[in-house]
């Protein structure tokens, strides 16, 4: 500290030394409140602007002359999925769940009512239209990064085989028969699918602890859904 | 007889600048504190949850600077009682900065709620902090002898009379 020339003893001191040392830690909780207010902006711009959309392409492989599935065929769903990040987030694909649906036609016209009992069922303006589940699958993704400002289109394939699942497969060749007999192409059923995406945001700390509340344990991730699920 | 008035009113306008200046120094600990409390992970330093020694390390400290600088104890708790509603506006200002970028999905009368209602543990133990360190300070100042520009050039003064 600065001794200055005082008249009342040699014990007082100016105390400019410390409002210089406030004025260092004022300039210090600043920066540190700006830099704070600009990470939440980022994650806030993060959760309002990221986008995702999805197509799927249905393949059937091993088919009879007009294009049904034979017993030992498959029939894959090829999602590809687009994570559009406008943000300055560096984004890190965590989850997908998935849910594909056919028509169900043979159980619509009422050649099939056990499976017409289990379908999914979508109402339209003129009745119910009833859907057979292919696929209801949920996996963890791992390193697959969206890297700020740009969009990334991942591909997930989904096959369904006998030996994946005998009762859903048959389920599906009958179903490929129907329409191929009806409509003339095998796939030519309504194809209804469901995408849920969970997104991590890189850089910020995901609390733990379950007495955590839930923004905060919410804030560092970001859920989008597209397509219908006939399942909710 | 005026030039008396005008130190006095001098010596007065220095106290109230002093006073808003601490005020504001002890309502930026408050709100930063508050904000980083109600978003640990998203502010710097970023951390799961909130870190109580951050958040004591600040108040305490910024109380003893406080303290350091502040010259009556009338003064001094004036300035930690102006402080909390400065933090809850720093708080609040700190929450509503992503309406800058366009993007803000939340009513700002929520984020008032929001920031008052999760920061209300904040400026609770803020304010006996702030009177405890801000006395410690003041104690510390008088251990040191620290004075003010004001006390030197008043005591000059009085010496030339």
């Amino acid at each position: 500290m600065t001794e200055r020339s005082n008249p009342f003893g040699p014990h007082n001191r100016s105390d400019r030394p410390v409002w210089l040392f406030a004025a260092a830690i004022t300039t210090v909780l600043i920066a540190l409140a700006i830099g704070s207010a600009l990470t939440y902006g980022s994650v806030v711009v993060a959760q309002a602007t990221v986008s995702i959309s999805s197509v799927t392409t249905l393949t059937l492989q091993g088919t009879n002359p007009n294009g049904t599935l034979t017993a030992d065929g498959s029939f894959t769903a090829t999602l590809s999925l687009t994570v559009d990040n406008p943000s300055s987030r560096v984004l890190r694909l965590q989850l997908l769940a998935f849910s594909g649906w056919v028509e169900d036609g043979p159980a619509s016209v009422g050649l099939n009512e056990t499976r017409r009992l289990q379908d999914d069922r979508l109402l339209a303006g003129t009745g119910t239209r009833y859907f057979c589940r292919v696929f209801g699958e949920s996996r963890e993704v791992a390193g697959s990064v969206v890297p700020p400002a740009s969009a990334v289109a991942f591909v997930f394939p989904y096959t369904l085989t006998r030996v994946v699942n005998a009762n859903r497969f048959d389920a599906v060749r009958n179903i490929t028969q129907y329409w191929a007999s009806t409509a003339g192409s095998a796939t030519a059923g309504t194809w209804i699918r469901w995408v849920r995406v969970h997104l991590v945001i890189e850089g910020v700390p995901v609390a733990s602890s379950p007495t955590a509340a839930p923004h905060i344990t919410t804030i560092g991730t970001i859920e989008r859904m597209d397509g219908v699920n006939l399942a909710s | 007889m005026a030039s008396t008035l005008r130190v006095d009113l001098s010596d007065r306008a220095a106290r109230l600048v002093r006073v808003a200046l601490l005020s504001g120094f002890l309502g930026l600990a408050v709100g930063y504190t508050a904000f980083t409390s109600i978003f640990p992970n998203v502010t710097l330093p970023a951390s799961e949850e909130p870190s109580l020694v951050l958040i004591l390390g600040v108040l305490v400290a910024s109380g003893l600077l406080a303290g350091l600088m502040t010259e009556d104890v009338r003064m001094g708790v004036i300035q930690v009682f102006l402080s909390i509603p400065l933090g809850l506006i720093i708080a609040f200002a700190l929450a509503l900065s992503p309406v800058l970028t366009g993007f803000l999905v939340v009513q700002a009368d929520d984020i008032f709620s929001f920031v008052t209602r999760l920061g209300l543990p904040i400026y609770l133990i803020a304010l006996p902090i702030y009177i405890i360190t801000v006395l410690v300070g003041m104690l510390l100042r008088e251990r040191f002898g620290l004075r003010s520009r004001s006390y030197f050039s008043a005591s000059s003064t009085e010496r030339r009379k």
